[in-house]
């Protein structure tokens, strides 16, 4: 949108109704499986290499402050800034201060215990399924892998074989044809209705 | 959140501030909840985890500057996010403690329908800015405002505004609450018959914190005795640069341990501010310029008219002399100590909490006098 349009849109629409167009736009992102422009990927990483990059959604629960640490640092590693795609961390724990200094998205789902202590009597495995659905959908990935406890490069065989499944995801995978061409124009006109709102 | 077999159920929601100030208000109500009312939060702050010290249920949000995409989409996910936590979880009321009430929320709720809505305002905003979110005061049940020291030099587009709930400074603990000299020096790692300064410049940008903070500890050390206290992330990327009498220190609430401070140098945000008047510490304020509508200038410069505090205008080797030699003086400590006595005001969040869950019962009355300029 031009400056004078947006303007003119500004004048004429009163702030509830343009503010009408962000849900619908959002939606309409969500169906084209568009992940949101702009999705930190690492501090340094610039917008519009992250935006070029399919994200990953990277499910850790019930990690420790130093498992964290080290997948951080290992996504970091294997992100958008070497080719890969720009992962999301999922943990159920209190650390993700620790990603959010780094730059990372990351998002929450309560813990076992949370939900136990709270609705017991309802499977976890249910809430976390649609936890995982609502995310892969706010993000708009097919990807999604699941680490143990102790995250990418933990000791033992898990790590090992969690650090190769994710290393598998991490490959510099571009989109296909079809959506190579749709994706910039589809990020173009979400970043310039956002420029038209300074709503928070 | 199952429903509370005899009493209502509050889901508290914090945006992420500079600091700590939203998520501790809505502590400091939680705490003085009535027996049976089930408290839990929601908050996209990242030191939301403190309150499972206290035995609250927590869900972290992610802000939309720490996703980094632009706001119509991020109401989207919010709005997405807490529809499906409210169909979960029902609570009666839902507090929002932040200074934009975001869309997310607020259509979320209007969606699940039958939540009552309550807006924790803080007031002491920037002059001229932020008029536009005070239209959303009308979509809350209550507007409670938390009590500012500071009130009379509020010249923020909410200062004066009739549409609200005003209570006392709301602060995290009573002085009944904190621990005595000697318990508080062994937790901050001091000696308690040295005096101690307590640095704590919060986790907001101040200028270039790492030269102000240099001039600020170099200052105080030049005090013979004094051992100086620094808040962890202060200090985080700065480790042990200040030699054996800096203490680094990561504690939750830091107030708890105010007896075995002697002085201190702080940020003026809400918290900060409140709690070191309220109990009585001799404080120089450093605002943090960089908030986006918290007017801590205006906040530390009351203070110092108000004879409670010194302001710290600018962090440069003459102010810092300057604020340092007054705090330095037991006589000037006392002195200040005796004006924050004289102007402390009880605390405001029990009365708060006793509002929210009025309107959880649904016998709150709004106030509903005009307010000034008619925004509502």
């Amino acid at each position: 949108m031009s400056g004078g349009w947006r303007a003119a849109v500004e004048r004429v629409l009163p702030e509830r109704v343009r503010g009408r167009a962000g849900p619908a736009l959002g939606r309409t992102m969500d169906r084209l499986a568009v992940p949101p422009s702009g999705l930190k990927a690492g501090r340094g990483v610039p917008r519009e290499r992250a935006d070029r990059a399919p994200a990953v959604l990277v499910l850790l629960l019930g990690a420790g402050p130093e498992a964290v640490e080290r997948t951080v640092a290992a996504l970091l590693e294997a992100g958008p800034a070497a080719g890969g795609p720009r992962p999301v961390l999922v943990l159920d724990g209190p650390h993700f201060a620790v990603a959010r200094r780094a730059g990372l998205a990351v998002d929450h789902v309560v813990s076992a215990q949370q939900w136990q202590r709270l609705h017991p009597g309802l499977p976890y495995a249910d809430h976390l399924a649609e936890r995982l659905g609502q995310l892969r959908r706010d993000y708009a990935t097919a990807h999604l892998v699941a680490l143990p406890p102790t995250g990418i490069a933990g000791p033992g065989p898990d790590g090992a074989s969690a650090a190769q499944r994710l290393g598998v995801l991490l490959r510099p995978v571009g989109p296909g044809r079809w959506r190579r061409l749709w994706q910039p124009v589809a990020r173009r006109v979400e970043s310039a209705v956002d420029r038209s709102s300074s709503g928070a | 959140m199952p429903s509370s077999a005899d009493g209502s159920t509050v889901l508290l929601v914090s945006s992420n501030g500079a600091g700590m100030g939203h998520l501790t208000r809505l502590m400091a109500m939680a705490r003085r909840r009535s027996p049976g009312t089930r408290v839990s939060f929601v908050s996209m702050s990242q030191a939301v985890p403190v309150v499972g010290d206290e035995g609250f249920d927590w869900e972290y949000v992610p802000s939309r500057g720490d996703l980094g995409i632009g706001p119509r989409r991020w109401n989207v996910l919010l709005e997405r996010r807490m529809t499906a936590l409210l169909r979960r979880e029902r609570p009666d009321v839902l507090v929002f403690d932040g200074t934009f009430p975001y869309d997310g929320v607020l259509d979320a709720a209007r969606t699940v329908g039958g939540i009552r809505l309550v807006w924790s305002r803080r007031g002491m905003w920037r002059p001229g800015r932020g008029g536009r979110q005070l239209r959303r005061s009308a979509l809350f049940d209550l507007v409670i405002e938390p009590g500012e020291l500071a009130a009379e030099a509020d010249r923020g587009a909410s200062a004066g505004r009739e549409d609200c709930l005003r209570v006392g400074p709301v602060t995290l603990l009573d002085p009944g609450e904190q621990a005595d000299r000697a318990d508080a020096a062994a937790v901050l790692g001091v000696d308690p018959d040295r005096p101690t300064a307590l640095v704590t410049l919060g986790a907001g940008n101040i200028n270039d914190i790492s030269s102000d903070l240099g001039l600020l500890v170099s200052r105080l050390l030049a005090e013979p005795d004094l051992q100086v206290v620094l808040t962890r992330p202060v200090i985080a990327d700065d480790g042990d640069r200040f030699g054996d009498r800096v203490r680094g220190v990561s504690v939750y609430p830091v107030s708890r341990y105010f007896r075995a401070v002697d002085l201190a140098v702080a940020a003026s945000g809400y918290n900060a501010f409140h709690e070191l008047l309220q109990f009585g510490v001799p404080t120089a304020f450093v605002a943090n310029t960089s908030t986006a509508l918290d007017d801590q200038e205006g906040r530390a410069r009351w203070a110092e008219r108000a004879g409670t505090a010194l302001a710290l205008d600018r962090v440069t080797p003459e102010e810092v002399d300057r604020v340092v030699r007054v705090l330095a003086d037991p006589a000037d400590r006392r002195r200040i100590a005796d004006r924050c006595a004289e102007l402390a005001r009880p605390n405001g969040a029990a009365e708060a909490m006793a509002a929210i869950e009025a309107v959880a019962a649904g016998t709150a009355e709004r106030p509903s006098t005009p307010s000034p300029g008619g925004a509502v």
